[in-house]
């Protein structure tokens, strides 16, 4: 008995102990990203420019961005299996789905930062969804991400294989 | 009168001091031969308490003659006249007194005569009236115990705040496989199979091998039937989802040969959240009519086992099939898609992407009882066959889709063979001794144009000693020791595909190679051992303490040492470590119980410290991986956790009942030079459930009409790990009816159940869904019936 007397206040003080101990270093808080260009869903040409404005903010230290444009391959009704069956018909156009990723570190101690960048889109991107992904670490590791999707239209030639217009 | 009685015993002891002694060791069973622990036994001048194995020892009585009486409640009590003229073993058999045999039941099982952890012990009757789709959400009421939902069909079990291969689940006495896998892999159990449901909490590692850390899911299903042919059937009607369900349960004995079955059918339709939009990867999608779309699917389970009941021993063979097939949202897996989550107008429609979760298990449980030992042999082999199934789509432009099934997304195939053996041998009625060796073997293969899990073989061995000292009434004291050995053989998996796109993408040869490699091959060896003490404390008539000190481990799993990839639904590049150590935790709690006739009252206090937890910490480097953001690495990390569980019971006034748990833990990591002190991720908030109860009989019926009404509370978790979101807080409120009645003689029982009465939007912070911003099912009514026969 006498040792289920001391073990048991020694655990609940061990618990309350481990409660009231120092949490100041603790930063939970993502950054916050907001995209001013381009729009969401915004069209562009091959060949044009994309003005990327982007403003990142923590409440305490920025760390490092990163900007990822993918083609929505998976937005399309039935993806691959349709792009493997048109396959021709992609080689024909010569179109390459566009992919960008770009990086950069966020010198001195910064809690604002403006992004921004020139995309350039190449003259043979394939037309059709893109996603575009801004991402924003702080000092802690606590990741902010924003999705937009810009459309890159052919303008030369509307044709038969955008299935879902 | 009585204590007249008992001085003249203790003169005549007194008197017959000098004579001859003898031991006698006796085995209490019931009309089954079950063993009956708890039952009271009384000598001319010893009394005792049979022990978890239906055992008492006598070690001093003298020879001539004894009266010995056996009494338990519910069954007649058993008298003898010994003569002692030598050592004796005896085996009693007590046969049932008729009356109110059910209810005793209950409270006979419920009495632990063992020292030891922090447990609470559910049955069948209670696990239908609380029934809630799964087992594990069946479960939740239970203080120290959540669960982790996936949707409204699946769920996994947490025990103080830990889960996944923190948490053992053992079935019929071997460890079942599949939970602990994946974020969205649910426990794979019919929810009306469980006749016994163990909650274990602490670390509880001796006899169900490493892992245990946090607790263990104890499952049974091993009562023999009465006499004869007899049965149930559930009929299940739930208003979230439309499920309609039913169960049929068969059992039967002929003198010493048994079975039992159950056919479980359940098919359920899209499920209703109160909510018209939610935001997955910062973008708003629509939830069309309240309803999750895709969310349908249907169980189909089966379950049979044959057995033999032998004189001092008894055997069975249980097969089970589990097999579910379930629709995700559209909307939150992959890229989120507007047009994917348009209403197709069909609730009940599986549609791509879906899973199929198939458990099959072969279970064979033999036990043995003698007067002083107790033998158990368990022999197992289980097959988790896991799919998932989404239409063909890729990251990387030059990928194919595969020839044989195109869509076929990832394929689990886990094949386990378990072997457990066990005695326990009580040698004096002060001492006893139980040792055994587990041992484990699987292998995985994988398939699937996406990559995840890698292929792996695991083998695991151990043996544990472990002894129980009971020098009075009023004190037990218990320790263990057990030694594991466990190998883990990973194959490591290399993506040309990938390869080549990062070179596309006009990465460096070095740098394709690194993403490339999916899973990195390795080869590792744990041995380690972990240890318990406990001490219980019979302080009074009513107040028990124990205390528990004991340290267990986990090995590595083959994902934490050797992956590389995107999960996808997290859409987080997870990397492995091949070079963890195995996760070591120390832990004390105390409980303290008071119970009378009318009031139960529990508190325990526990704490726990880590030397290693490991966890996927943020490393602020950016993956190349398309659609990607930074890479989590799994690493380890010094943690503490403390909590405290509080559960009370009590009959306020004849026919009132009321039932409060309640749960409070805290933890965090030890600050070290790269790491400061952070939350561990996945910690359920503070949290409680109250319920109150009216009891009443309608007519001269025996079983009583159950009327209640309860709240289910959370507090907001704001603590929380990196890349965690915060969620509020929620009250929710719910309530059941249960009326039992006959249809034609048979005994039936009626339950109506409301869960979230007032559809209120909350999330469930340790839920699969909190990270995409799904809510928890809405409003739920619903109907069991259940007719005996």
């Amino acid at each position: 008995m006498k040792k289920l007397k001391y073990i048991l206040p020694a655990i609940l003080a061990l618990g309350l102990f481990a409660a009231c101990s120092d949490d100041d270093d603790v930063d939970t808080t993502a950054p916050v990203i907001e995209i001013i260009s381009p729009e969401d869903h915004e069209e562009f040409h091959p060949g044009e420019t994309i003005h990327l404005h982007a403003i990142i903010t923590d409440d305490t230290e920025l760390a490092s961005w990163k900007i990822d444009i993918h083609y929505n391959s998976d937005g399309h009704t039935h993806s691959q299996v349709i792009t493997l069956k048109h396959g021709d018909h992609d080689h024909h156009h010569g179109e390459k789905e566009w992919h960008v990723h770009k990086d950069g570190v966020i010198e001195g101690n910064v809690k604002t930062y403006e992004l921004k960048l020139e995309l350039e889109i190449p003259d043979d991107a394939k037309h059709g969804e893109y996603h575009l992904g801004v991402f924003a670490v702080d000092k802690a590791g606590n990741q902010a991400q924003k999705f937009i999707e810009i459309e890159v239209e052919d303008d030369d030639h509307h044709d038969d294989h955008h299935h879902d217009h | 009168m009585r204590i007249l009685v008992t001085i003249l015993f203790i003169l005549l002891s007194f008197s017959v001091f000098s004579q001859e002694r003898y031991h006698v060791a006796g085995l209490v069973l019931d009309e089954n031969n079950m063993p009956v622990p708890g039952s009271y036994v009384q000598t001319e001048n010893e009394q005792t308490v049979t022990d978890n194995n239906g055992r008492f020892v006598f070690n001093q009585i003298t020879a001539g003659h004894t009266q010995l009486s056996v009494s338990f409640m519910g069954y007649k009590t058993f008298d003898t006249l010994l003569i002692v003229n030598g050592h004796k073993h005896l085996r009693i058999n007590l046969t049932p007194d008729n009356i109110h045999l059910s209810e005793v039941e209950v409270r006979g099982n419920n009495m632990q005569t063992a020292p030891g952890l922090s447990r609470e012990t559910i049955f069948a009757e209670q696990l239908h009236r609380q029934f809630n789709g799964t087992l594990v959400r069946s479960l939740e009421r239970q203080s120290g115990f959540n669960t982790m939902d996936i949707g409204a069909a699946a769920s996994k079990p947490v025990i103080r705040g830990m889960g996944f291969n923190r948490v053992v689940v053992v079935n019929n006495g071997l460890k079942q496989e599949g939970q602990q896998w994946g974020a969205d892999h649910g426990l794979e159990i019919d929810p009306f199979l469980s006749e016994q449901v163990e909650i274990i909490k602490g670390a509880a590692s001796l006899e169900h091998g490493s892992d245990a850390i946090g607790g263990i899911l104890k499952i049974s299903n091993r009562r023999p039937p009465d006499e004869g042919i007899s049965g149930s059937f559930h009929l299940l009607g739930k208003s979230v989802n439309e499920t309609v369900g039913g169960s049929l349960f068969l059992q039967g004995r002929h003198n010493r040969l048994f079975f039992k079955s159950r056919l479980t059918l359940m098919e359920y339709g899209d499920y209703r959240i109160p909510t018209d939009s939610i935001v997955y990867l910062t973008r708003n999608i629509p939830i069309h009519n309240r309803r999750l779309k895709n969310s349908a699917g249907h169980d189909y389970n089966l379950f049979f086992q044959a057995g033999y009941l032998g004189e001092f021993w008894r055997t069975s063979i249980t097969a089970s099939r589990v097999w579910q097939k379930s629709g995700f949202f559209p909307g939150a897996h992959g890229i989120p898609d507007l047009r994917r989550v348009k209403d197709d107008g069909n609730y009940r429609n599986i549609e791509l992407p879906h899973q199929n979760v198939e458990h099959i298990s072969m279970t064979s449980n033999t036990t043995i009882h003698t007067p002083h030992s107790t033998i158990m042999l368990d022999l197992g082999v289980q097959n988790n066959h896991r799919q998932e199934w989404a239409e063909f789509h890729t990251h990387f432009g030059n990928q194919p889709p595969p020839q044989t099934n195109p869509d076929l997304e990832l394929d689990f195939n886990l094949i386990t063979y378990s072997a457990n053996g066990r005695w326990n041998f009580r040698f004096t009625p002060n001492h006893a001794i139980t040792t055994g060796i587990q041992s484990q073997w699987q292998k995985n293969e994988t398939d699937g144009y996406a990559f995840l899990l890698p292929e792996y073989k695991r083998s695991a061995n151990g043996a544990f000693i472990k002894y129980d000292y009971e020098p009075n009434r009023r004190w037990k004291f218990n320790g263990g020791i057990r030694y594991d050995l466990i190998s883990l053989e990973t194959k490591g998996y290399f993506d040309p595909i990938l390869q080549q796109y990062m070179l596309n993408q006009g990465r460096s040869a070095e740098t394709a190679a690194f993403y490339a490699t999916r899973a990195i091959e390795t080869d590792r060896k744990f041995n380690n051992y972990s240890w318990l003490v406990g001490a219980t404390w019979n302080a009074g008539q009513n107040i028990k303490l124990s205390l528990n000190l004991g340290e267990s481990f986990r090995a590595p799993t083959a994902i934490e040492l050797g992956a590389n990839g995107v999960h996808h639904g997290s859409f987080r590049h997870e990397l492995g470590d091949p070079h963890l150590s195995p996760e070591r935790g120390f832990f004390a709690d105390v409980t303290m119980n008071y119970k009378t006739y009318r009031r139960q009252i529990s508190v325990s206090p526990y704490v726990y410290h880590f030397s290693n937890y490991i966890f996927l910490r943020p490393t602020g480097e950016w993956s190349y991986l398309p659609h990607t953001g930074q890479i989590f690495r799994f690493s380890e990390s010094e943690a503490v956790m403390s909590g405290v569980e509080i559960s009370y019971f009590e009959e306020l006034h004849p026919g009132w009942e009321i039932e409060i748990n309640a749960e409070w833990l805290y933890n965090q990591q030890i600050a070290q030079t790269n790491n400061a002190a952070y939350p561990l991720p996945f910690s359920p908030p503070a949290n409680g459930f109250i319920e109150l109860t009216r009891l009443f009989r309608y007519s001269t019926n025996d079983t009583r009409v159950r009327l209640s009404l309860n709240s289910r509370v959370a507090a907001s978790q704001n603590r929380i790990a990196r890349n965690e979101k915060t969620t509020p807080g929620y009250i929710l409120f719910g309530s059941a009816i249960s009326v039992p009645f006959r249809i034609s003689g048979l005994n039936s029982e009626l339950n109506l159940t409301g869960h979230n009465l007032l559809n209120k939007r909350y999330y469930n912070h340790i839920s699969f869904y909190r990270n995409l911003e799904i809510p928890e099912p809405g409003r739920n009514i619903q109907l069991l019936l259940k007719i005996e026969f």
